[in-house]
């Protein structure tokens, strides 16, 4: 007679399941559909052109790319966003009222690995969502920024420049192609929307109302992009001129405190629109701190889910 | 709330804020080292606030600033084809302050306020002329004053800085030569070698400050003899070295020094008096150097600046034509021209 195996406190193999289900339960709901139109976009964008972006007093290749990549990543960012509060907050509700939560719980399955599971797994469908999009942007951009050299070469050509002069030219607006700062932006926005789904998860453990954990997370994303101003307010006061009082202090202590900090990915995500250069070193401090929140985020969500009763 | 929830809301509140506490200084550092890298752009002042649309409002709250920058100098290109400048105006300082590090932003809405605007204003015959002289002077210096924010943000940026030199020295519009000066000054401080030419052709063209002029000439020449290779920076600096108020010690450089050849410095010269004439370019003793060539190269009348008729721009093209043509003499070298080096 065999001994009964003891579960283990935490399993990769359980969780690869659960969001493997949780991806599978996501994708039937349709969720991939919305790519549709923001293909539709990204391609559109290729044919926007704007005749007061043409003369020679305003010739500046470079801000139709940006306004390019502005518009896609905004976009990016927006969808993922949404997406991955919306999407988090459906899981748990809707494992209770299809009753699917009740049989996987009713396994040896750690709560811990249930919720990580479902995470793992919102972050899967954001990872394959955020993948079709860069891959969409890629391409177009690529084309535009070709399209956007090829005339500025003709441009620079008809005007006499020297051919060094128009490759430092085209040079200049390669920059703003396709590059691996581009990757930079997308990563930040993918970041944000792993905290965004963790935020999400903390939440729906606690409410009984979708509704509700959706609301709320759309106010903390918005309380995160504002994050920043209520730190600034405490570490560099003398910035602001007056001093702030007793009670700004402890209302900018506690939003500083307990939410999130969106303006740090948005920045670089912003910075690799203009092609500025981004450190890999930020990378590092981003994916660090990205880490950080999702890591708090879900450790609490399991301190709330271990003795939720159901 | 049972005390079960009321627990755990405090184990989580203070989780949160333990590692709020820790993650702070982390993201203030992260942060600060960002915007001294003019990564992140200055907070949204309280007027900015007050007078963001409903729509950009939200953007900017969900973290848009870029994109509702850029959808908005969109919708600022209504305002330019109806003629509303003070909400173009309104509007692109709206844009700049929500990507305030995009230097076509500054650049496009001083563009529309200083040339756009003032150009309509000053052929407005709706308006009497004081009122039209006025909206233009004031349309002039918004898109100075543009320029110049835009310049808070973007100091090191010599294109903006050459923006307003260009402003200031358009004929088109009303010159002041003194701040074309300044302002391309500063461009070639931050900028390459075209900016310190504009800088140069400009103080060239500002009575009383030719020694001045010719200092900064012989500066760049010492920097980088490829100057010499621009035909106005060829004349100017000739031009420059003929004036008779030079003090002892000032540069003072010989035709053949210059130009490559007699041929060359006729040409040069000939297609700059225009530039003296109507530009107020210095002239120094250039009628007389241009006479002197004219009678050792046989120059026919047709391109010959001193006889009646108009006269063409000399091009290599007209130029074969006339030496083919008429007594030009094959030209002439300078002994140690800069051609020879």
């Amino acid at each position: 007679m065999s001994s009964p195996s003891k579960t283990s406190f935490f399993s990769p193999r359980r969780v690869l399941i659960i969001a493997s289900s949780t991806v599978t339960q996501l994708v039937r709901m349709k969720v991939f559909y919305f790519l549709a139109p923001i293909a539709l976009l990204f391609v559109g964008l290729q044919f926007f052109d704007n005749i007061f972006y043409e003369g020679p007093e305003t010739m500046v290749p470079e801000q139709q790319l940006r306004m390019h990549k502005n518009i896609c990543l905004g976009t990016m960012m927006f969808f993922t966003s949404l997406f991955a509060i919306i999407f988090t907050a459906l899981l748990i509700p809707s494992d209770i009222e299809d009753r699917t939560l009740y049989t996987i719980l009713s396994k040896p399955v750690p709560r811990l690995d249930y919720l990580v599971g479902k995470l793992l797994g919102v972050i899967s469908v954001l990872f394959i969502a955020m993948l079709v999009m860069d891959l969409l942007l890629v391409v177009t951009l690529h084309y535009r920024t070709a399209a956007i050299s090829a005339n500025l070469g003709h441009y620079l050509t008809e005007m006499g420049l020297p051919k060094t002069e128009i490759a430092r030219g085209q040079a200049e607006v390669a920059k703003h192609g396709p590059t691996i700062l581009l990757q930079y932006g997308v990563l930040a926005h993918f970041s944000k929307a792993c905290v965004l789904a963790a935020v999400a998860l903390l939440i729906s453990t606690f409410s009984t109302s979708t509704l509700f954990t959706i609301a709320s997370g759309f106010m903390i994303w918005i309380i995160g992009s504002f994050q920043s101003i209520a730190r600034d307010g405490i570490f560099n006061a003398a910035d602001f001129g007056e001093a702030p009082g007793l009670a700004d202090r402890i209302l900018g202590t506690l939003i500083s405190l307990v939410f999130p900090d969106f303006q740090l990915f948005e920045a670089i995500a912003d910075a690799s629109a203009r092609a500025q250069e981004i450190l890999v070193d930020d990378m590092m401090k981003l994916g660090g701190l990205t880490l950080l929140y999702v890591g708090i985020y879900t450790v609490l969500s399991w301190f709330v889910f271990s003795d939720k009763e159901f | 709330m049972s005390l079960k929830t009321l627990r755990n809301l405090i184990v989580v509140a203070c989780g949160i804020a333990g590692t709020g506490y820790l993650r702070m200084p982390v993201e203030q550092k992260l942060t600060e080292e960002l915007r001294e890298r003019k990564a992140i752009p200055p907070p949204i002042s309280q007027e900015a606030w007050g007078q963001m649309g409903q729509t950009s409002l939200a953007g900017v709250l969900g973290g848009l600033r870029t994109v509702m920058a850029s959808t908005m100098s969109l919708a600022a290109q209504k305002h330019f084809e109806e003629k509303e400048w003070y909400d173009l105006k309104k509007q692109y300082e709206m844009i700049t302050t929500l990507d305030p590090y995009n230097k076509f932003y500054w650049d496009h809405g001083g563009w529309h306020l200083a040339y756009n605007a003032a150009a309509w204003a000053r052929t407005n015959e709706d308006l009497s002329p004081i009122r039209r002289q006025f909206l233009e002077r004031e349309f002039l210096e918004a898109g100075d004053a543009f320029y110049h924010k835009g310049l808070t943000m973007l100091p090191e940026d010599p294109s903006l800085w050459s923006e307003i030199g260009r402003l200031w020295s358009n004929p088109l519009k009303r010159p002041d030569l003194a701040r074309a000066a300044a302002a391309y000054k500063m461009a070639a401080q931050y900028g390459n070698s075209f900016y310190k030419r504009s800088y140069l052709y400009i103080l060239a063209r500002i009575p009383g400050r030719e020694i001045e002029a010719l200092d900064i000439a012989a500066q760049m020449l010492i920097e980088n003899r490829r100057h010499l290779s621009t035909p106005t920076f060829r004349c100017i600096l000739f031009c420059l070295s003929t004036n008779p108020d030079l003090p002892e010690n000032a540069l003072k450089v010989k035709l053949g020094e210059v130009f490559v050849d007699k041929e060359q410095a006729y040409k040069d010269l000939y297609n700059y008096r225009p530039r003296v004439q109507d530009d107020g370019y210095y002239g120094g003793d250039l009628d007389k150097v241009l006479k002197s060539l004219i009678e050792e190269l046989h120059v026919p009348d047709n391109l010959n600046p001193f006889k009646p008729g108009s006269k063409p721009r000399i091009y290599d093209n007209n130029w074969r034509r006339a030496v083919d043509s008429s007594k030009i003499l094959p030209p002439k070298t300078f002994p140690n021209s800069p051609g020879q080096e």
